[in-house]
């Protein structure tokens, strides 16, 4: 089936790029309109598919709801996105024959950035509990994006610790600290 | 009668006097109410704010800050506490052009000191530490509450650290705003004002009372909205209540706290960031005015 696309430059391609980034949950408001701004720079006309990004609303706002600033969790339990030049996970070779890039109207959307801040690992420890945060942990099935949320979030992994498994639990004994360290802080 | 709004944190640098001086302007023009600024912080950055350095020089050199309000009263010496105040302070102007009602009792470097004096007066009638602490504080509430029937919102705003001026204002507030940066330090000092606001000795004692019930609601000021600080707030949600609005990180803000010499409209004094400020003074006055009812 064809799918309908439609050409957009100028002012039309600077508002759907302020919308599909805004609508991402990974970035804040000032990366967001860095990025529309670098693409509208950079990129003078281009085919999007129908209907147009643009008609959703941005999910930042200066004045939010107390609940909860944290956008979903989605990006951090995706597995990486596999880009051309990167092996695949399960031994296939990458086709020999496959075109090098794809009409810009059959691309697929690119899948947001990880956000290692996507949840906090202090609220998910304290909301569901250790079992459920290794659980959740060990979902995102990526050693790297692991050792991202540590580092972001300021829990520490010891050296030996190898493997989705081992370094899972590390980053929750290291959470489980963190919530120590701010109990004895207010003691 | 006056409600009583206390600004307070036990850290430094969190926006205390400017949240302080914020709501005082938009309870003033916006709101239209008669507002009392009473700056219990020896920084004195509210007092520089509304009057800046010459006011609060002549204020200090006629011997009217808070510090010779608690004295002279403290010792029956103030033939009229009114006179302590400094009204149509700020550079403002409302719709009509004229300064809004909005009064200060300006601060002084010499709180600390003054509080010390008090102090060693009340020791004279007693040698129990806790007792004289006690009638220190009593006395400062009452002091804090003299001018209550003659303003509708009276804004203390607090000095970081612990003084009987401080926890006489904890005690006095109907509502005591907690704002904070949304960093590791002030997470922590959110946790030990909390316990202080509502005379709890433990996280666990605290977590008794139901976060609508709790007498304080936190701010969080100057946020980025970067990851970490997302997940800071969303960490300090989990313990205390928290205000849905948000001061964010702004240039405007920063500028509207230098103080002018010719008066400006509250919108043009808060620039962009004054959908901000209206978002947090609706909050704000909803709040108290949920409390006044209950």
């Amino acid at each position: 089936m064809t799918k309908r696309t439609k050409v957009l430059s100028g002012e039309a391609a600077r508002k759907y790029f302020r919308a599909l980034f805004a609508a991402d949950p990974g970035q804040t408001p000032v990366a967001a309109s860095r990025l529309a701004d670098t693409c509208v720079r950079e990129i003078a006309e281009l085919r999007v598919r129908l209907p147009v990004v643009a008609s959703r609303t941005s999910s930042h706002a200066t004045v939010t709801p107390a609940k909860s600033l944290t956008p979903p969790a989605v990006a951090s339990t995706t597995p990486p996105v596999k880009t051309p030049e990167e092996p695949a996970r399960d031994g296939a070779e990458p086709d020999p024959v496959a075109p090098q890039s794809a009409p810009a109207a059959e691309t697929p959307p690119p899948e947001p950035a990880f956000d290692p801040f996507a949840f906090s690992l202090i609220v998910a420890l304290r909301r569901d509990g250790p079992v459920a945060l290794l659980a959740r942990l060990i979902a995102i099935d990526d050693v790297a994006r692991l050792r991202d949320i540590a580092k972001a979030q300021h829990v520490g992994i010891p050296a030996g610790a190898d493997g989705v498994d081992a370094i899972a639990a590390a980053i929750v004994a290291g959470t489980e600290r963190r919530v120590a360290h701010r109990e004895a802080a207010a003691s | 009668m006056a409600q009583f709004l206390a600004v307070a944190n036990r850290k430094g640098g969190v926006g205390k006097s400017t949240i302080s001086v914020m709501l005082a302007h938009a309870f003033a023009v916006w709101g239209g109410k008669r507002v009392l600024l009473m700056d219990l912080d020896s920084q004195c950055n509210a007092s520089l704010i509304l009057q800046g350095g010459e006011g609060w020089l002549a204020a200090r050199k006629a011997h009217r800050t808070i510090a010779d309000y608690f004295l002279d009263v403290f010792d029956e010496a103030a033939d009229n506490p009114r006179e302590y105040l400094v009204h149509r302070v700020g550079d403002l102007r409302d719709m009509s052009g004229k300064a809004p009602a909005l009064s200060l009792l300006p601060g002084s470097l010499l709180l600390e000191d003054a509080q010390g004096e008090l102090y060693l007066k009340e020791a004279r009638q007693s040698k129990d530490p806790e007792l004289v602490s006690s009638r220190v504080r009593g006395r400062l509430e009452r002091m804090l509450r003299r001018f209550e029937g003659s303003y509708d919102i009276v804004l203390l705003d607090c000095a970081p650290g612990l003084s009987f001026a401080a926890l006489a204002a904890l005690k006095t507030a109907d509502l005591v705003l907690v704002p904070f940066r949304p960093d590791y330090v002030s997470q922590l000092a959110v946790d030990r004002v909390a316990l202080l606001i509502e005379s709890k000795r433990t996280g666990a004692d605290l977590a008794e009372i139901p976060l609508d019930m709790r007498r304080y609601a936190c701010l969080a000021n100057a946020m980025r909205d970067t990851g970490r600080e997302r997940n800071i707030y969303d960490e300090i949600s989990l313990d205390h209540p928290m205000l849905a609005s948000r001061i964010p990180m702004s240039a405007a803000i920063a500028d509207a706290f230098d103080y002018r010499d010719t008066a400006v409209t509250i919108d043009d004094k808060y620039g962009d960031a004054t959908p901000a400020v209206r978002g947090l003074y609706e909050e704000v006055a909803s709040r108290l005015t949920l409390r006044l009812a209950a």
